[in-house]
């Protein structure tokens, strides 16, 4: 997915690469065609937030913290989906998924591409 | 008009047989729900089988690759708010019946119905399970 990030002029704080050019789909660096479409992976890096999910729940998703955030996401997904930029993108809410700091830096291990924008 | 809530339950399952197996056995105890493997990726590396019936899904989470656990995490959702009388029809009577028509919505906004659906679960099957910590 980061791959198919290719625009320069618009960065994050610390340089991250956050904006579409209309080729997000790529796979290998090649437009991705496979059937079942694709999609985007969005998540929360926190370990207060991961501490207040069962200990042994691999897949935390934050909209099971807090009700209110099901429809927020479910605009998101209506939001992404109309976005031509973004064809073939799979027909589903978007999930954000909760990682405290240690898992997030296992994955990044192993050599997931992750892009991370910082808040207070 | 009923008063709608959106039940949430996070249970743990020992895990001594395989997530396939314990899908099946879920199976048996909920009427109605057929649990396939999830193969769209929706839960990344985390391995799932999932079913639905009306707007109630029960996923069974196992345990990724390279990852230690000794249970599988059984959760159940509602896709929307429903009526203590819907969600009966769709979970079953014998599930219903224990769980208290007057139940506090929790700060998070869900009905947590972990405790009911344990008692449920170590009733109906072999399977071993608890409140997820």
């Amino acid at each position: 997915m980061a791959s198919g990030l290719k625009n320069p002029t618009k960065l994050g704080p610390n340089g991250e690469r956050v904006a579409f050019d209309g080729l997000v789909d790529t796979k290998n660096g090649r437009p991705f065609t496979g059937g079942q479409g694709f999609d985007l992976d969005f998540f929360i890096v926190s370990d207060e937030l991961a501490s207040q999910f069962p200990r042994k729940q691999f897949f935390k998703d934050i909209t099971r913290l807090d009700r209110s955030l099901k429809p927020v996401f479910g605009d998101l997904r209506k939001a992404l989906n109309n976005n031509p930029a973004l064809q073939g993108l799979k027909q589903e809410d978007a999930v954000f998924r909760v990682f405290n700091s240690s898992q997030i830096q296992k994955k990044l291990g192993a050599g997931d591409a992750q892009i991370l924008f910082t808040g207070k | 008009m009923a008063f709608k809530r959106d039940y949430l339950a996070m249970v743990e399952i020992k895990a001594i047989n395989t997530l396939k197996d314990v899908s099946i056995q879920l199976g048996k105890a909920f009427d109605g729900f057929e649990f396939c493997e999830d193969t769209s990726g929706r839960f990344e590396e985390v391995p799932a089988f999932a079913a639905k019936k009306g707007n109630v899904n029960l996923t069974l989470f196992g345990i990724p690759e390279g990852e230690e656990s000794d249970v599988y995490i059984l959760e159940l959702s509602c896709d929307k708010s429903v009526d203590r009388g819907v969600f009966g029809g769709i979970i079953g009577l014998k599930l219903i019946k224990i769980i208290p028509k007057e139940l506090v919505v929790g700060d998070n906004g869900y009905t947590d119905i972990s405790s009911y659906l344990v008692s449920y679960i170590n009733s109906v099957s072999n399977l071993e399970c608890w409140i997820a910590e």
